[in-house]
């Protein structure tokens, strides 16, 4: 804080020190020159004129008026004079009390040479002069100033300098530290502050910074990041979510089946041992059911996952040759003479585009569910599938049954997983709709229902892959 | 100990037979094993006066109702909400719920213990009949 200053003070004392001798030296030459001109010259011309200069006495009552006035102080003007006369061997001043002095016993008038200065000292005080010589009268003129008062002057500028050097600087100073604090310190604090709330995951806090515009900019891409790092978040947590309650029913719904399985075999074991066969031969049939259930979901769960794995390439199929693979595996699994299923194709273009594995199973899981909840209360149960040309360049797929129906109150759960709405109708891991679901929506089409006790209908639209 | 009933809400057959076999294994004074399989079925077994008149003290209401955690339509943390209702309706305070689920997990058998009328949780294939026997017997006791 103070070297600043202190420095430019310095300098500034030099550079004026340098200039202020260098003016005042010459001001000091003009001043003993308009003396010399206003005071020895023209008294010298007086003398010329009435020819007397050839009369020492008159000479030297000139040089006395002149010794006088020497003495005479300048009410504007520190400066003095010093004369030397030859002719006398004498040194004059102002005080007088060198008059008479000789050259030779010059002990208190000592001439210098200071920083480049001439400098003369007379008594204790050193003077800058500037000498003149006049010949007619064999003067040397000195024209003296105290250096003390030039010293004096150049400290009170210097100081005058250092000061408003100070000022400035302490201004800038201020000036500075508020530019630094408003527009660095602060945005950077709130941007420092954000971060660590970012890095411990604490989302909640917005970050606005509206200046400066190098600040606004970078915390507005901060913010965005903040925005699409909380919605990915919740994506992840919900996507979580979803996997713990995933893991947690499917190892849920495994266990089960295992853990009766188990205890029957025990009881199976009781009862050869006791000879219980009938009793034996029920729990061996149980163990059967449960086994069968247990593969039909862990079939269903590897499909749900394979969803999103799906590794087959697109082909191009036939749909005749896909509903015929569809109605193959449905005739082994279901009693088709108990329900007519009917398959009806309607399309310019018979040949998809895609993965065969994803119509595949959305066909099949639908099918299936017609045929598990078909209402035995009705005369003629039947599931017709219609693949046809819908208006927007897609296809369609409608799978549609004279079934029980989905129950109203569960119309927002079809398509959740692990859902059974008629557990007493057919046994299943709950899962079918949830992969058709899925495989809708990777294909990028959609699905929706229309259900009641006389059946339900599924309709599919599918973007044509091209 | 006085012969009573229980009543077995679980919507897999082979668990009910497996319970079933081991309450006769129990050797338990029980006078009748009612079936239901979800919640929906347990509750129209007890909204169903016209059949309670025709029973025996012994038999109804049951001592016991054995209920599974994951059901379709109506599982059991549903039941237990909808039975507070009935119990008030119906005043079957006395009936002491046990759940029995192969659910291990802890935020399950909190949520269930909670509620006033479940004394037990047993975790299904995860305790031996003498267990089961004795923690009924307890059961039993201390609510009389």
């Amino acid at each position: 804080m103070v070297l600043g200053p202190a420095a430019v003070g310095f300098i500034a004392y030099q550079f004026i020190e340098q200039t202020t001798f260098e003016k005042l030296t010459l001001l000091n030459d003009m001043h003993t020159t308009d003396f010399i001109g206003l005071h020895v010259e023209s008294r010298n011309q007086t003398l010329i004129k009435n020819k007397l200069d050839s009369y020492p006495s008159y000479v030297n009552a000139y040089k006395k008026e002149v010794l006088l006035e020497v003495k005479q102080s300048y009410e504007h003007y520190d400066g003095s004079f010093l004369i030397f006369d030859k002719t006398l061997d004498k040194w004059f001043y102002k005080e007088g009390y060198l008059k008479g002095e000789s050259k030779t016993h010059l002990s208190a008038i000592g001439f210098d040479v200071l920083d480049g200065v001439n400098v003369v000292k007379i008594g204790a005080e050193q003077y800058i002069y500037s000498k003149h010589v006049f010949s007619p009268w064999e003067w040397e003129i000195y024209g003296i100033y105290p250096l003390s008062k030039a010293s004096g002057l150049l400290y009170e500028i210097g100081f005058a300098v250092f000061w408003v050097c100070a000022f400035i600087l302490m201004l800038l100073f201020v000036i500075t530290s508020f530019i630094y604090r408003y527009l660095f310190l602060n945005p950077l604090t709130k941007i420092t502050q954000f971060s660590e709330n970012v890095s411990m995951l604490k989302l909640d806090n917005k970050l606005v910074i509206e200046s400066p515009t190098e600040f606004a900019v970078l915390s507005h891409s901060l913010e965005t990041m903040r925005v699409k790092l909380n919605d990915n978040l919740e994506k992840i947590e919900a996507a979580n979510e979803d996997l713990s309650e995933f893991s947690y029913r499917t190892s849920h719904d495994l266990k089960s089946p295992l853990t009766a399985s188990k205890q029957l075999a025990k009881y199976v074991l009781e009862d050869i041992k006791s000879g219980n066969l009938q009793e034996a031969t029920s729990s061996v049939e149980r163990i059967f059911n449960q086994m069968s259930k247990l593969e039909s979901l862990v079939d269903d769960v590897l499909s749900l996952t394979r969803v999103d794995l799906v590794t087959e390439r697109d082909e191009f199929l036939d749909v005749h040759d896909l509903l015929s693979e569809v109605k193959a595996k449905i005739d082994t699994f279901f009693h088709t003479e108990e329900c007519v299923l009917t398959m009806k194709v309607d399309m310019d273009d018979p040949k998809i585009f895609g993965q065969r594995v994803r119509y595949k199973q959305i066909i099949e899981n639908l099918v299936s569910n017609s045929f598990k909840y078909k209402d035995a209360a009705k005369k003629q149960c039947f599931v017709t599938v219609t693949l046809k040309d819908n208006d927007h360049d897609g296809i369609m797929l409608e799978v549609e049954d004279n079934g029980v129906g989905i129950p109203k109150t569960y119309h927002h759960e079809v398509y959740d997983m692990f859902k059974r709405f008629h557990p007493q109708l057919s046994s299943g891991s709950g899962l079918g709709l949830a992969i058709v679901k899925k495989h809708v929506d990777k294909l990028k089409g959609y699905i929706n229902f229309d259900t009641s006790d006389q059946g339900t209908r599924f309709t599919i639209h599918i973007k044509r892959n091209k | 100990m006085t012969p009573f009933s229980v009543l077995i809400v679980d919507d897999n057959e082979d668990d009910r037979y497996i319970l079933k076999r081991q309450l006769r294994d129990s050797k338990l004074p029980i006078s009748k094993v009612f079936e239901a399989c979800d919640g929906v079925n347990a509750v129209d077994f007890f909204e169903d006066s016209k059949q309670h008149a025709a029973m025996s003290d012994e038999v109804y209401p049951p001592k016991f109702i054995f209920l599974d955690i994951n059901m379709p339509l109506m599982g059991g943390f549903e039941f237990l909400r909808v039975f507070e209702g009935v119990v008030k309706k119906l005043s079957l305070d006395s009936i002491i719920i046990v759940m029995f689920s192969s659910s291990e997990r802890e935020q399950d058998r909190k949520m269930a213990l909670s509620h006033s009328q479940v004394k037990g949780y047993f975790i299904k294939g995860a305790y031996g009949v003498e267990c089961l026997t004795e923690q009924l017997r307890l059961m039993a006791d201390s609510n009389s």
